[in-house]
């Protein structure tokens, strides 16, 4: 079918097409991955263990974390079910004085849990969620809109016992305003 | 060709002519009369379009406080007692968005269209209605009336309502209904129960 | 060239567009309509195994017929049909947001019923769930006495979604015959209760 010759006679046509094709498979890939990328509803920025980040209009560190099994006297006192256990983490909050009489931001926190056997799972603050704790629960739970000192709040998550038995625990802040990106910190 | 040498006006006289006759035979252009709906009696057991409601009694009364219906100082409660069975094959909500089953007209104060302030089962005052296929409940439609409105003695109008499907939501899950259609109208004598008593 | 086509030419495009035609009409009748497109995801369960959907898990423990139950906070409805109890554990897998048993439906035959929430926190209808946390508890389904009786009573299947709308998402269902067992005239149930366990 093709006669000798034909390669050399088209050869530019050809050189046009090996060159073209790739460039133009890959302007629409990046096209498209870039808007993927660009309109994906999270974007987290990690921070490891120990370090603080300037989130928001305030400066946040992870201060401690705590852990209290269901049979523990904490986990009684606070009526937790059998099989799980409370994980509180102490975050601080230096909230930048603007000067201004505005409130501040509210915040929403959440656990997540990745790798492991499970695939990745994720918590709401037990004050919002559905698992009931009895008991007297911290003063602060979650962002304070009055406060402009620096403050500390415990985020309570009541997770089932084998939670990051070999799995990584992180703790997801998020600011409305600051959307799509949200702080995720390294809980060790 | 014939078509050629046919004058229009003679076409379009001759069409509207065909098109007149042939309406005659549906009986003319009058608009055809509606059927005017039905009117029951107390007790009378009324089948509609999806439910089944008869319609007990209509009755005022001060509040439900086990409910926490409480109505504002000077104002009363318009009780209507009904029980509804679901005649097709899914569950039917029953919610005081709009009145698409029981209606009152007729009430000073009160525009027909106006849903319950609140359906209630009577079995246990839970205000969460769902009517199971084939499964007959007993209701309480509440309404919130001006005190002097009305008395023991008057006489309200009670309206079965019909909803109209219209077809399966294009996002949204479930049927989409158009406006309820009055299928029948029953008058009622209202009763009084003044603070009513606990069963 | 300026020879004539011939027939057996004609005859064999005639055919040939036929073909397609043909091919058109199945490919377009069998595309899948809005039904087919958005059907929730059915994830099959046995009684007593756990099944897991994408962020539903369910595991049905018992199911009774009886006339009369009395829930664990002191709740006793009266029904003029029967009512069919089914014990459960149930938790949400991947994220506790918006996770609420929202469809818990009972099909028998053509109908469907949906659990009752006139008991309120009683039930697990409706109820939130957590993440990895079981809750087990009852739900409480009201049936016409002859339909839990009938034949098809033997086949019912009940349904179970995280969210009341169950398109494009898992789905529980769950095989159960309600005229295994002889019906109760009046069961107590426990208050729903978190843990495992």
């Amino acid at each position: 079918m093709l006669r000798p010759g034909w390669f050399r006679q088209n050869r530019l046509a050809l050189l046009a097409v090996l060159v073209l094709l790739p460039v133009t498979l890959g302007i629409m890939f990046a096209y498209q991955w870039l808007g993927y990328f660009e309109r994906f509803p999270s974007r987290p920025v990690d921070v490891a263990t120990g370090d603080s980040i300037q989130y928001g209009r305030s400066e946040w560190r992870i201060d401690s974390t705590d852990r209290f099994g269901a049979d523990s006297a904490r986990g009684q006192e606070r009526g937790l079910p059998a099989g799980t256990d409370l994980i509180v983490v102490t975050v601080r909050v230096v909230p930048s004085s603007t000067g201004t009489d505005k409130e501040h931001d509210l915040c929403t926190v959440r656990l997540e849990e990745t790798g492991g056997e499970h695939p990745t799972r994720s918590w709401a603050n037990a004050t919002g969620a559905a698992v009931p704790l009895t008991g007297t629960g911290p003063d602060l739970t979650s962002c304070s809109r009055e406060l402009r000192t620096p403050y500390t709040f415990d985020a309570q998550f009541v997770v089932p016992a084998d939670t990051g038995d070999w799995s990584a625990l992180t703790l997801g802040a998020s600011v409305v305003t600051e959307l799509p990106e949200y702080a995720r910190f390294s809980l060790d | 060709m014939l078509a050629d040498r046919l004058p229009t006006r003679w076409l379009v006289t001759g069409s509207t002519a065909v098109l007149l006759g042939l309406s005659a035979l549906f009986g003319g252009l009058e608009t055809a009369p509606v059927q005017a709906a039905p009117v029951l009696a107390a007790g009378d057991t009324h089948v509609g379009s999806e439910l089944t409601v008869t319609v007990d009694q209509a009755l005022l009364i001060d509040a439900f406080p086990e409910q926490y219906l409480t109505p504002k100082a000077g104002n009363r409660l318009l009780v209507v007692r009904a029980v509804v069975e679901n005649t097709t094959t899914e569950p039917r909500r029953l919610s005081p968005v709009e009145a698409d089953s029981v209606g009152v007209t007729g009430v000073p104060g009160l525009s027909t269209a106006k849903p319950p302030l609140r359906i209630l089962v009577i079995d246990d005052g839970s205000d969460r209605v769902v009517v199971q296929p084939g499964v007959p409940v007993e209701l309480a439609y509440v309404w919130e009336i001006d005190g002097a409105d009305l008395a023991a003695g008057d006489t309200i109008t009670v309206t079965l309502l019909n909803r109209l499907y219209i077809s399966e939501g294009e996002l949204t899950y479930g049927g989409l209904y158009g406006d309820p259609v009055v299928a029948a109208t029953l008058d009622l004598v209202l009763d009084d129960v003044g603070a009513g008593v606990s069963e | 060239m300026t020879a004539a086509v011939p027939r057996w030419r004609h005859a064999a495009n005639g055919l040939t567009l036929v073909g397609i035609l043909a091919i058109a009409a199945v490919v377009l009748h069998t595309a899948p309509d809005r039904e087919l497109q958005q059907s929730p995801i059915t994830v099959t369960g046995a009684l007593g195994e756990r099944a897991s959907g994408r962020n539903i898990a369910a595991t049905v423990q018992s199911v009774t017929v009886t006339e009369s139950v009395t829930a664990g906070d002191g709740w006793a409805g009266a029904t003029t049909g029967v009512w069919v109890v089914v014990e459960l554990t149930v938790e949400a897998v991947v994220t506790d947001q918006a996770a609420v048993l929202g469809t818990a439906v009972l099909r028998v035959g053509d109908a469907g019923f949906s659990a009752s929430t006139r008991p309120g926190p009683a039930t697990v209808a409706a109820a939130s769930l957590a993440t990895g946390i079981p809750l087990t508890g009852p739900l409480m389904f009201e049936l016409p006495a002859d339909v839990a009786a009938s034949a098809a009573a033997a086949h019912a299947t009940l349904e179970l979604a995280a969210n009341s709308d169950p398109r494009v998402d898992s789905q529980i269902v769950v095989p159960l015959d309600l005229t295994a067992d002889e019906p109760q005239t009046s069961i107590d149930v426990a208050y729903p209760e978190w843990g495992a366990r």
